[in-house]
């Protein structure tokens, strides 16, 4: 009786809340151009920034960073941690609600996690569960836990990091066993797919969080041109771009009919090296290459100055910089480095960035330049980023040069790229001594005890180099001035329940 | 006679057809490495390469390959994206009347500024506006068109701000905001056929004035305006409706450019988009597309020719 | 015309030529072509050497230079030297558009020359896979060879290659069909000559002018596709310049530096033109009967 009181009493409320939320502009369609096109739909097979950020708004997951990057209760109201730290229990939000109408239970949670999991999938986020040992159990229809072999503290932020451990309901897998439209509990459903041109997200009115979303749908198309995107949003013919030309930032800055946002950004840009091709295994060609260039310049010029220039993974303004700068450009020392290594005369090497990602064939014609200093000859090898991702995962370069982004916990920043066997480990970078400390970073949940260790991991990756960093560029998102409550957030999330648009 | 000329112009647009489904069913077959792999990305198991292999059908003969691809073919079944699983002629439909209606606008614009410029030319041959006429034409034919393109938007769209740089509205929504958006793809693509017009219309009012009925009519004392019109323009619009079917391959192709320079959902943005992917199944079929629709306009030129001048003979 | 044929064979081909280079000469349109054809090889040949910078040499604190003494062509995002990359470039739009060409030509005249002077099945075979290849506009063509060859300007120069093959197909059947029952070719048959012999020595010279013209024009369209393709970042690599390319790279900041959008296109537009031009100039002295045409 008590409870049915109490729940007319919540309905009253969120009622209450949901009439506000009318008034404050609800409906309508936000035009937005992503800037790359997406590819599989499906969280466990997708790995790119375009097709992750579609996600974000049909996928919910567990837990979840809000704005300010704190981590909040999401699909789950609350979870504990086991006395031996291996098992996670998470208790979940009741009646959630599939956008196809079902409840969301412990069920499905365990089934998506099976199969993120599943080495048959393949997922290049796996790690994100402690990999395919960890055992997924039902407790109940609102309870599930998750054991990992070892001990993983941070699982909780690793399951909010992105959508591939969203949960999706088993309905979406087709006949042969692949997701092209997955289902979720988020705010909005996936309602039109025209390949990769044009997709549609439409209103979830199922949706648990009542009044959202406050947008009726979502018209997703790519625009590859960043002149075209801007033009677009400058034109009217978009409401939201996805992101800018860094050379256009003042130009958009004063246009009055575009807002432009900045945040610092959870990413860097680098460059890996193969270690298993010489002469990149010897560390003294590495650190010779890293102190022969100018990172400010890099910056400059690859980005247009909306970055920091940084020679270890993390940028200031995030919780974890170590401040540890061994790399100021010293030309003289790389040369005699160069020399003990026996490549007094230089060397040729193939730097290979991605096309589409302008940054990087900017960046890379910088480097050619600053390398030539000191005798290594540079040869460009742009190639599509298909091509890109299949020749790193055959170790098939010289170097390869992209960036990082989303990146949250340390974790993402050493134990992902660098610890030994690693998915995402493709310079054949190896030190035990660095991944006993990535190792323990994971077992340990304090925050000073925790910076400690990946200070001391930090500066063994440093001096080590099988990656040379470059840059930490900011986010910029921009959109038209009648869009209202979209936040540039330093993990390059896009969340769009929280848009409305005013005429 | 004539259903013979018909019935062989049918019979060689057939043949061209079944020829293309050859050429862009190698496409897929040529591929180095595996398409199967190539969809599925680098962290695929050998395990899920060969499922997949199997339901793209890899594993079969080349000839049963074939044979299924045609089958399916004839029931409109282009099969389905390498990239993204999703089927690929409803990605084709979508985007064939916006090249469809580029390329109409286009040639539409071009005929208009040939038809004027060529008869004028030929009829004053070595007059100032014929060696304006020439001139213009000569640069139409060397500017590249995307390199037009980009500057009209930088004149109309940047600078005065009166045309939308890309984009497109279904004609269906809102004519206006459609025409807004087709006119500077239209003008760039018809300007430089227009171009290459100008030249073929100038040399057949040429040809044809100096042919003996001409000469006839002139020396019959029939006044040159009536001369021009009812027997030079008449006979000189066979010649000419042979050069506009032939600029039609040409100006597709360059639909196809500049479909890509203004952002326009088309057959020819989707031809990139599935060469910079690596999408081949989706190139296979947007080439096919487009070879099958340059096949008929062809048939269609023929026949027309074949009504304007029924004396032909094969 | 026959007498100008067998005055070839007969007495040296320099009269010939000579009455060829003296109607080149006066044609002014073609005479333009030459000129600047020969600038566009002067360019490619001594580029490196007349060049005032380093093509790819960056200098941090003039980008965005407007032209000026020290960069005629201005400079661009990264304060490299427009008219030294364009110089460079020259290089890149003429040899793909040579090879490319060149493949074309051997190819397709061979093909041609093939089905004009073989059996009627080599005929049928070969002149109806060039109806097929003619349904595909070209540079969707080249777009698709692209995809299977992937990226580069050696690739770039395979697919140009193999796009203007069916038109010198076209060109050399229709002009070996023309020829082949002519009294001289009958003459080296019935004299016994092979038919190899006769198709190099005896109908290829009587065929060479319209191939010459073609030639000359398929460069131009060459250049064209050049471009295009490197506009769509499918030929040369990054630094190295190439039109197309600078123009796809630039394409950003034409808006405050129109210099870097203008030079490279007119260059593009201007080769085009002179190619376009001599092709125009080598027809009317090579072959006085297309005069007017």
């Amino acid at each position: 009786m008590r409870k049915i009181a109490l729940s007319f009493l919540l309905m009253f409320v969120l009622s209450l809340t949901a009439g506000m939320v009318a008034s404050q502009e609800s409906g309508g369609t936000l035009r937005a151009a992503w800037q790359a096109r997406w590819e599989s739909l499906d969280p466990h097979v997708a790995s790119s920034e375009a097709t992750f950020q579609i996600l974000n708004n049909v996928l919910e997951t567990l837990t979840f960073f809000d704005d300010d990057m704190n981590l909040i209760p999401w699909l789950a109201e609350d979870w504990e941690n086991s006395e031996d730290g291996l098992t996670w229990t998470f208790y979940l939000r009741e009646g959630v609600l599939f956008s196809n109408g079902r409840e969301l239970t412990a069920e499905d949670v365990k089934w998506s996690f099976d199969r993120l999991i599943d080495p048959e999938i393949g997922s290049g986020n796996a790690f994100r569960l402690g990999g395919a040992g960890t055992q997924i159990d039902v407790i109940d229809d609102y309870t599930v836990s998750i054991t990992t072999e070892s001990v993983v503290a941070t699982l909780p932020a690793s399951l909010a990091a992105n959508k591939s451990t969203g949960i999706v309901a088993p309905e979406s897998v087709d006949d042969e066993g692949f997701i092209s439209t997955p289902i979720g509990s988020g705010p909005f459903v996936i309602s039109e797919i025209d390949g990769t041109t044009r997709l549609v997200l439409s209103r979830n009115d199922g949706y648990w969080q009542e009044g959202l979303p406050y947008l009726d749908e979502v018209i997703i198309r790519p625009i590859t041109d960043d002149v075209a995107r801007e033009l677009a949003l400058q034109g009217g013919e978009v409401d939201w771009i996805f992101t800018i030309a860094p050379q256009n930032l003042d130009a958009l800055q004063a246009d009055d009919n575009v807002i432009v946002e900045t945040a610092p950004r959870l990413a860097y840009d680098y460059f890996g090296l193969n270690l298993n091709r010489e002469p990149f295994d010897d560390v003294r060609v590495r650190q010779a290459i890293a102190m022969s260039i100018d990172r400010q310049v890099i910056c400059d010029f690859a980005f247009f100055g909306i970055c920091e220039p940084v020679q270890g993974p993390t940028a200031s303004g995030t919780p974890w910089f170590f401040d540890y700068a061994p790399y100021d450009l010293d030309l003289d020392r790389a040369r005699e480095l160069l020399a003990e290594a026996g490549y007094e005369d230089g060397f040729t090497m193939e730097i290979m960035p991605a096309v589409g990602f302008d940054e990087t064939i900017r960046g890379a014609q910088v480097v050619q330049q600053q390398l030539a200093e000191v005798g290594i000859e540079v040869v460009i090898g742009a190639v599509e980023f298909g091509e890109w991702l299949e020749r790193q995962g055959a170790g098939d370069f010289d170097a390869f040069m992209l960036s990082w982004l989303g990146l949250t916990d340390a974790e993402d920043y050493f134990f992902l790229q660098h610890r030994t066997g690693q998915t995402f480990n493709f310079t054949g970078y190896s030190n035990p001594e660095f991944d006993e400390l990535v190792d323990r970073g994971r077992e340990v949940s304090d925050f000073d005890e925790r910076f400690a260790i990946y200070e001391e991991a930090n500066r063994i990756l440093v001096d080590d180099a099988p990656y040379i960093f470059m840059y930490a560029k900011s986010e910029v998102k921009a959109w038209s001035p009648n869009v209202q409550g979209f936040v540039v957030r330093p993990d390059s999330a896009v969340n769009f329940w929280t848009v409305s648009l005013d005429n | 006679m004539s259903t013979r000329y018909i019935l062989q112009r049918l019979f060689f647009a057939l043949f061209v057809i079944v020829g293309v489904t050859f050429v862009t069913f190698m496409i897929v077959q040529l591929v180095p490495g595996d398409p199967a792999r190539v969809s599925l990305g680098v962290q695929a198991t050998d395990e899920l390469v060969e499922s997949r292999r199997e339901r793209l059908g890899l594993n079969r003969p080349l000839m049963e390959q074939y044979a299924t691809w045609l089958y399916n073919l004839t029931r409109g079944d282009l099969g389905y994206s390498l990239i993204t699983g999703q089927p690929i002629t409803p990605q084709i439909v979508n985007r064939l009347p916006v090249t469809l209606q580029l390329a109409g606008l286009a040639i539409t614009v071009g005929v208009l500024i040939a038809f004027p410029l060529g008869f004028i030319s030929a009829t004053r041959p070595g007059s100032v506006i014929d060696v304006i006429a020439s001139f213009i034409s000569q640069i139409g034919i060397a500017v590249p068109d995307f390199w037009m393109g980009i500057l009209l938007v930088l004149l109309f769209s940047t600078t005065l701000g009166w045309l939308p740089p890309s984009g497109y509205t279904p004609i269906t929504e809102d004519f206006g905001d459609w025409l807004s958006h087709m006119i500077l793809p239209a003008l760039t693509t018809g300007m430089i056929s227009g171009a290459i017009l100008t030249r073929f219309v100038r040399s057949a009012m040429l040809e044809v004035m100096g042919q003996n009925y001409i000469q006839t009519a002139r020396a019959k004392g029939l006044r040159e305006r009536t001369v021009i019109l009812r027997h030079a323009l008449r006979n000189a619009l066979i010649t000419i409706v042979t050069v506009v079917g032939l600029q039609m391959t040409a100006l597709i192709g360059s639909v196809v450019v500049i479909e890509i320079v203004f952002s326009l959902q088309g057959l020819g943005n989707l031809v990139l988009d599935a060469v910079l992917d690596r999408d081949y199944t989706l190139l296979q079929g947007a080439v096919f597309v487009v070879a099958v629709l340059v096949t008929f306009i062809n048939l269609t030129i023929d026949l027309l020719y074949y009504l304007l001048d029924p004396r032909i003979e094969y | 015309m026959s007498a100008d044929v067998i005055s070839l064979d007969q007495t040296p081909s320099r009269t010939l030529l000579q009455d060829v280079l003296f109607r080149f000469v006066r044609h002014r349109v073609g005479m333009v072509g030459a000129v600047i054809t020969s600038l566009l090889i002067l360019a490619a040949i001594f580029g490196p050497s007349i060049a005032p910078h380093e093509p790819n040499r960056m200098h941090f604190t003039d980008v965005y230079a407007p032209p000026s003494l020290e960069y005629p062509f201005g400079a661009d995002d990264f304060g490299r030297d427009i008219f030294s990359r364009v110089l460079f470039g020259a290089r890149v739009s003429l040899m793909v558009g040579v090879v490319a060409v060149s493949i074309a030509l051997v190819v397709g005249t061979t093909l041609g020359m093939i089905a004009g002077y073989g059996r009627r099945f080599f005929d049928e075979a070969i002149m109806r896979a060039m109806d097929v290849l003619f349904a595909f506009p070209t540079i969707l063509l080249a777009l698709a060879i692209i995809a299977i060859l992937g990226r580069g300007v050696s690739n770039a120069m395979i697919a140009i290659g193999i796009v203007y093959i069916p038109i010198f197909a076209r060109i050399a059947r229709g002009e070996v069909l023309a020829v082949k029952n002519e009294e001289y070719v009958e003459a080296a048959r019935s004299l016994g000559a092979g038919h190899g012999r006769i198709l190099l020595h005896h109908v290829l010279p009587n065929i060479l002018a319209p191939l010459i013209v073609q030639t000359a024009l398929s460069l131009s369209f060459a250049i064209l596709a050049e471009a295009t393709l490197s506009f769509f970042t499918l030929g040369t690599q990054p630094p190295d310049p190439s039109w197309g390319r600078m123009l796809s790279e630039g394409r950003g900041f034409f808006r405050h530096s129109i210099w870097m959008g203008l030079f490279p296109g007119l260059a593009i537009m201007f080769s085009v033109m002179g190619f376009n031009f001599l092709g125009d100039g080598l027809r009317d002295a090579l072959d006085p009967r297309l005069r007017n045409r």
